[in-house]
């Protein structure tokens, strides 16, 4: 179970996070959502500890994550939003250096790796360096490291970015049966079709601040709303954004 | 006439743009520009400033005056050639249009010729702006200095004009060599098989630059003025400097010979640089697109030696992980893979001129006796190699990638840490001594040449574990500060320590040769003491710390006492 009290991240005084508290339990999927700048990407960042929070705490399986850092790194499993990995390795060699890295004996993780490879389509790409891959195919390494050491946390933010639409929906049905498994997992993302689809629970934020924190079920319950774009939109839209979009084609027009 | 003038903008802002290895540590590519160009401007300018004085005390010895003109159009041509060889080097991949140039102008409605035409304008433009910042010094403060009291002063522009064109036809002809053979090698070979050789392309012009500087001394000396020397004949920048002669009206057979050399070259040179950048661009832009980019891919003997080598030197998962990516990044970024040329360069080009001085004054058979000058070779190779590994180690290679380090950082400390001092073991270590045996074995017999490299591995590694000390990062994972350290100092502290490691090593060694059974064992064992002492301060620096560095703390400029405390 994950746990987080009262997080908040401040840079020179200003609140990016904002005293956020959720649980996360075996077999649940935390819906992260907000528009960009709410501090999704920050509050990412602190979990998986490459950011340290100003205030609050991060409890795994009751224990304060703080104590045990590397403990904790070891049951992670992480997709960051932006791909940023080693352009010089091949695709083949950079889960390489992740499974190494996260000292999985060598003939498991090769036999791992290449049926990932596999199922992920990129066996006959395995060669190429990441710089020449797309940006979708950079992604099914990303979610491949992640899920590579079999971990109990998965953190994905934004995973769906570049994907096509083949590979987003067997993404969608992987977390479903990585939430079946077990694991826990919180998701951000701006696709909210795929929030509701998948995650349990969903938390939204805005300007770092938590704005709703339910169930899907009872989030539209509480706001009367048939879907999470409606209060979503309710909740964080503040522009008439059919307003803006014509706005843009008259300025194309122009 | 606005699109080409646009292009011609973009190719040459190309070459200074981020990832430029010449502007790269520089605040801004505009304080780059005009940093690299200064450094390229001063040497050239301030010597000629240093040899008015000189010229002024030679007219009282008029009859020195000629050869030591000479000499300094020698040295300057040198300069010129030396110092464009290395910039080319340097510049070698943005030479010919990349990927992502015909990636963003393909889809553009624009002409391949007039791309083309602008690419090639954006270089030669490039190439001059190099060429006056190297050459602009000597070509005209020299000839104010070297002036002939006897030459009448309306003489002076053509002296000048003259000087000044040989200077840049020596940089062109330099210039457009290393165009004429990346054009050829573009055509000759497939694309994979290119990005594989460059490395050693960008190391041998780089060792010959190195190997033009240090020959130097020995060329002039051996080629006194007037004389035809066979060294002249191929030592390219004394084409240039005879030219200059001839151009000045000085009698000789030898500078028309000269002349004609370096006119035919220049000619030559830019006539194939021509020829195999036009026929590469045609043949590069139909391939460039659907080559496969399987640079990852091993072959079969790549596969079997990592195999080994994880089998025997890398027990620890994740050190091998770490080794892999410091040896792959060594590989495969331009950027530090050429610093390790750059040294590596250096390293053979020392190595040349140490022999070659030898054989100037001794005969072949001084290569049957393990003397000092032989016997630095190997410690030679092996501290510019080594140092450079450690120069290249803190220089981030996708400073944002290494969150999978942090994330995935275990408790194995010291452990991890071993894999750079591997990778330096197998790189920096070795090689030398290792390939140079069989050499020594035939020269010098089994015991000697096996005790001198046991010598040999014994120091280097010695200096692998003292190049570590302190070091607490993984290769290329966390940020540098440029300027952050006192580069001077340690400049200073690298060639005190260059000497008495690659030079007073050897003399003690030479020493110890003299009588092995008596002094091998006080030699070695003093080593060993002091490798064990290197070891158990590494150790102890890294055991000291909780974690691995990923930002880079830099001294700060004021240090304070902290009495408020």
């Amino acid at each position: 179970m994950l746990s987080v009290q009262h997080l908040t991240k401040r840079y020179s005084g200003i609140p990016a996070v904002n005293d956020v508290s959720f649980v996360i339990r075996p077999y649940e999927v935390l819906g992260y959502l907000g528009p960009n700048g709410s501090g999704k990407t920050t509050t990412v960042s602190m979990l998986t500890g490459l950011i340290a929070p100003t205030q609050g705490q991060i409890l795994f399986q009751g224990q304060d994550i703080a104590k045990d850092r590397i403990g904790f790194k070891r049951r992670l499993g992480y997709v960051p939003e932006i791909p940023y990995i080693y352009p010089h390795l091949s695709g083949l060699e950079y889960l390489q250096l992740c499974g190494r890295l996260r000292g999985m004996p060598e003939h498991r993780m090769n036999e791992k790796i290449n049926a990932l490879l596999e199922a992920f389509g990129l066996h006959g790409s395995r060669h190429s360096l990441l710089s020449a891959y797309s940006k979708g195919m950079k992604q099914k390494i990303l979610i491949s490291a992640a899920i590579l050491h079999d971990p109990d946390l998965l953190i994905f933010d934004e995973p769906l970015s570049g994907l096509d639409v083949t590979s987003a929906l067997v993404f969608r049905h992987l977390v479903k049966a990585l939430s079946q498994e077990g694991k826990t997992i919180l998701y951000c993302s701006h696709v909210l079709e795929v929030v509701e689809k998948v995650c349990t629970h969903v938390m939204i934020l805005r300007k770092g601040q938590v704005v709703a924190y339910d169930s899907v079920e009872g989030l539209r319950a509480l706001a009367n709303l048939p879907s999470l774009e409606d209060i979503f939109a309710q909740l964080v839209l503040q522009e008439d954004t059919e307003k803006i979009a014509h706005g843009l084609v008259s300025i194309m027009k122009a | 006439m606005q699109i080409a003038k646009l292009l011609f903008l973009h190719f040459l802002r190309r070459f200074f743009g981020e990832g430029n290895m010449l502007f790269a540590t520089a605040a801004s590519p505009y304080a780059g520009v005009i940093r690299t160009l200064t450094m390229l401007l001063l040497p050239g300018f301030l010597l000629s400033m240093f040899l008015f004085p000189v010229y002024v005390e030679l007219e009282f010895r008029p009859h020195l005056f000629e050869p030591m003109r000479w000499n300094n159009k020698l040295l300057f041509c040198t300069m010129s050639a030396s110092i464009m060889a290395f910039v080319t080097a340097l510049q070698w991949d943005s030479l010919f249009p990349d990927r992502e140039d015909f990636m963003i102008l393909s889809p553009l409605p624009l002409r391949r010729r007039l791309i083309f035409f602008c690419k090639l304008t954006a270089l030669i433009a490039f190439a001059s702006l190099f060429a006056a910042a190297i050459n602009i010094g000597p070509a005209i403060v020299f000839p104010l200095a070297s002036l002939s009291p006897a030459t009448p002063f309306g003489q002076l522009v053509p002296y000048i004009w003259n000087h000044a064109v040989s200077l840049f036809l020596c940089s062109a002809f330099v210039f457009s060599c290393c165009l004429a053979v990346q054009g050829a090698l573009l055509n000759l070979l497939p694309h994979l098989w290119y990005r594989a050789v460059v490395v050693w392309i960008q190391f041998l012009i780089m060792a010959a630059s190195a190997t033009l500087l240090l020959l130097f001394p020995l060329a002039a000396k051996n080629a006194a003025l007037g004389q035809n020397a066979p060294l002249l004949h191929w030592f390219v920048p004394a084409w240039f400097a005879g030219l200059s002669e001839q151009w000045n009206g000085r009698p000789g057979p030898i500078f028309a010979f000269l002349e004609l050399r370096a006119i035919q070259g220049v000619e030559l040179s830019i006539g194939l640089a021509l020829l195999f950048y036009t026929a590469a661009y045609v043949r590069y832009l139909q391939t460039i697109i659907e080559t496969p980019h399987d640079d990852g891919a091993q072959s079969a003997l790549s596969r079997w030696l990592a195999a080994r080598i994880d089998r025997f030197l890398l027990p620890v998962q994740h050190e091998r992980g770490v080794f892999h990516f410091i040896w792959k990044t060594l590989l495969r970024s331009p950027s530090h893979r050429l610093y390790l040329a750059g040294y590596a360069g250096v390293a053979c080009a020392l190595v040349i001129w140490e022999l070659v001085t030898l054989f100037s004054i001794h005969s072949y058979a001084v290569l049957r006796e393990p003397s000092p000058a032989l016997l630095c070779i190997p410690s030679v190779i092996s501290f510019l190699t080594l140092c450079s590994m450690r120069f290249v180690f803190p220089r981030p290679v996708e400073l944002r990638a290494n969150w999978i380090f942090q994330l995935a950082e275990n408790d194995l400390g010291i452990r991890s840490m071993q894999a750079p001092l591997k990778v330096m073991i197998l790189i920096g270590v070795l090689p030398a001594p290792v390939l140079l045996l069989p050499v020594h074995w035939y020269l010098w017999g089994p015991a000697v040449a096996l005790l001198h490299t046991l010598y040999a591995i014994a120091l280097a590694w010695l200096l692998a574990e003292a190049l570590l000390i302190g070091f607490r990062k993984i290769p290329f994972t966390c940020s540098f500060v440029p300027g952050g350290h006192n580069s001077i100092g340690w400049l200073m502290l690298a060639a005190i320590g260059f000497g008495l490691y690659a030079y007073a090593m050897a003399s003690v060694e030479a020493w110890m040769l003299r009588d092995i059974p008596l002094h091998a064992p006080f030699l070695f064992a003093a080593i060993g003491l002091l490798w064990l002492l290197a070891r158990r301060l590494r150790a102890t620096f890294l055991d000291g710390e909780s974690s691995l560095e990923y930002d880079e703390s830099i001294e700060p400029a004021v240090r304070t006492l902290n009495l408020s405390s």
